[in-house]
């Protein structure tokens, strides 16, 4: 197909991409001229606070909202120009879990078989079935936690290579978000897929990405793998940078202390005698990574930092 | 494509059971009553000319006047005027328009207001074929209710005209047969297209009654004023006219009566002329009593004849094709318009 092989030939390797992306509600800008890259075969946690555009931005690679300006191509495809092409090849998991009142969780999975060519019923059925949902069961009497894994059966049972999660778990327990994020790990370890999840708790999908994208105030805050964001960033209770350090934000830590995320070049970490990989003392946990650059965000429109 | 009109069926299964219901029993109720007419055996010399009831209300006209004859049509009276066919008859009328909004409003309304449709649109990929499928999925059903209340209507105009083919009169045509599949369907896709634009049922549904209210009220008067109306003809041989002792009033119950003309001596002439030529024939006398009155030509036949102008009760299949055809058009327009806006909208 013309479309896939000339965007294909632009955009190896890249499974999501967004070209100076904006997205304006009247006066209020969602997405600020966003630029992102998405690798295949990547999970990426989309991590902001509310408001910050996570879940425009999905929105606008589901040809849900059409961008005032830039554009967004899902492997190669422009959703808003190709919407049939581009959402064939991407599984969408939303916000709420959608049920339909009255239909069976079979009876779901067989309308996701009628709107898509690909379904696969059975690899749907057969994760349903591991978790102990019952097929005969109404949809509408499932707990939140069923609900979220009956969405995302259906978004892996499209088989797309690019998976779209718009925040599943920010309604469910710890348990469900547990059991979430381990049937979303083991299924994309399984089908190699390329996965978006947005969550505005970080250690939530900590487990499951190996990247961060930070968003905040509709512009990209901080975008590496998640094991750059651990290594390249120290956290200190004083105005003294560590070595080579460039301060990025503060937020107050516990006892009103005031902390300060520092971007530093990165170092391997120290080993430690049983021979894994150790922890400086300073080093900042994922949370407060995503801590000091809201905070910045907040604080210092404009600042650079990639 | 069985799977979905099967789900889309299920999805409204509240809306599909209450509109089937209402449909079948309506028509069943129409049957009944018209088999109670039916078995009164009601002389049709009893009945006025052409078949239209003439009660005890209007006595003498047309009816033979004779004892059982007056029972007989005390006896249809009644049926034609008890509750029952009073409530089936009006409930006819607006069955289709209520059933189809009843099925029509949610079928994107609901998606959107629920949250479900940012699934099955993101499922779907294209939400023209989503539609499409869904619009077919209820028109496959509704469209055979729809039938069986036509059937009905029109066996019921059997029963109430019994010696007239109710496809040979224009009494009540609008609320009868074939066109009620059609304002049926028409309703159906306006609400569909109500649904798309606004997303939420329930306002939806007021907008659609007020609408389809004013559609149906407003409807025979333009469509008699200005789409029939040009094609109308002369109903009864002006020449004619005079001999016709009364019995053309019945005869014109068949008919759409649109409009009077003036014919003097088998032409047409204008209202004027024949108002010139009273004034040149009329004559003011005055009566022993001293009463002043006008005399006129002493013939019956003699001057201007007003002669109704209009369709005729044979061009029902005619006018019931065009006014379908009519109504078909808008609900095509109507699809096409949820069509178009189910692609642009939001899914929430």
């Amino acid at each position: 197909m013309a479309i896939d092989q000339a965007s294909t030939a632009q955009t190896e390797g890249v499974a999501l991409q967004a070209y100076e992306l904006t997205k304006r509600f009247r006066k209020k800008v969602a997405l600020d001229a966003v630029d992102l890259a998405i690798p295949a075969g990547s999970v990426t946690a989309l991590v902001g606070p509310n408001g910050a555009g996570k879940t425009t931005l999905i929105r606008v690679c589901m040809a849900f909202e059409r961008p005032n300006r830039g554009r967004v191509e899902v492997e190669g495809v422009d959703p808003w120009r190709h919407r049939s092409e581009a959402l064939r090849r991407v599984g969408y998991v939303p916000q709420t879990p959608a049920v339909y009142r009255g239909l069976s969780v079979d009876d779901h999975l067989a309308m996701a078989r009628s709107l898509h060519k690909t379904f696969d019923t059975e690899y749907a059925r057969r994760r349903l079935n591991q978790l102990g949902i019952p097929l005969d069961q109404r949809a509408d009497t499932l707990s939140g936690g069923q609900a979220a894994q009956l969405g995302l059966a259906i978004a892996l049972g499209t088989r797309a290579k690019v998976l779209l999660l718009d925040e599943p778990l920010a309604n469910l327990d710890p348990l469900a978000r547990r059991e979430f994020i381990q049937v979303l790990i083991d299924a994309i370890r399984q089908d190699g897929s390329t996965a978006l999840l947005s969550s505005h708790i970080v250690t939530d999908v900590e487990e499951a990405c190996d990247r961060l994208v930070i968003l905040g105030g509709g512009k990209v805050l901080l975008d590496c793998p998640l094991e750059e964001a651990r290594q390249a960033h120290k956290l200190t209770d004083s105005a003294a940078p560590p070595p080579g350090g460039v301060a990025v934000g503060s937020f107050a830590g516990k006892g009103l202390t005031r902390l300060t995320l520092w971007r530093t070049p990165v170092e391997p970490a120290e080993p430690r005698p049983d021979g894994a990989a150790g922890v400086a003392p300073d080093t900042a946990s994922l949370e407060e990574v995503v801590l000091g650059y809201l905070a910045a965000g907040r604080g210092t429109a404009g600042l650079q930092l990639n | 494509m069985r799977a979905r009109i099967f789900l889309t069926l299920k999805q409204q299964r509240f809306e599909t059971i209450a509109v089937t219901v209402v449909c079948l029993a309506l028509a069943a109720g129409a049957g009944y009553e018209a088999w109670r007419l039916f078995s009164l055996h009601t002389p049709l010399n009893c009945l006025g000319q052409s078949g239209f009831y003439v009660g005890p209300m209007m006595p003498g006209q047309g009816a033979a006047g004779t004892d059982p004859c007056l029972l007989a049509q005390q006896q249809r009276y009644g049926v034609l005027n008890s509750l029952d066919m009073n409530l089936i008859r009006t409930l006819l009328v607006f069955a289709p328009f209520v059933s189809g909004i009843a099925i029509g409003v949610p079928l994107v309304a609901r998606e959107v207001e629920q949250g479900t449709a940012p699934l099955s649109w993101a499922l779907a990929g294209s939400r023209w074929h989503w539609l499409v499928s869904k619009l077919v999925a209820v028109t496959l059903f509704f469209v055979p209710l729809l039938i069986a209340l036509a059937v009905a209507t029109d066996f019921l105009e059997s029963a109430l005209v019994p010696n007239v083919d109710p496809h040979a009169t224009l009494d009540s045509y609008g609320l009868r047969g074939v066109v009620l599949v059609f304002w049926g369907l028409a309703a159906f896709s306006g609400t569909v297209a109500l649904g798309t634009l606004l997303g939420r049922t329930l306002p939806a549904v007021f907008l659609a009654l007020v609408i389809c209210g004013f559609v149906r009220v407003a409807w025979e008067p333009l469509m008699n004023r200005e789409v029939l109306a040009p094609s109308a003809q002369v109903l009864v041989d002006p020449t004619k006219v005079s001999d016709q002792n009364g019995t053309m009033w019945n005869d014109l119950q068949n008919d759409l009566v649109f409009r009077w003309a003036s014919y003097l001596d088998g032409k047409p002439i204008s209202d004027q002329e024949a108002q010139d030529w009273w004034n040149t024939h009329m004559q003011t006398k005055v009566d022993a009593q001293g009463n002043v009155y006008q005399e006129g030509p002493s013939q019956p036949g003699q001057g201007p004849q007003s002669v109704p102008m209009g369709l005729p009760g044979s061009m029902y299949w005619p006018v019931v094709v065009f006014e379908s055809g009519f109504l078909f058009a808008g609900a095509l327009f109507c699809g096409a318009v949820a069509l178009v806006w189910v692609e642009r909208r939001r899914p929430y």
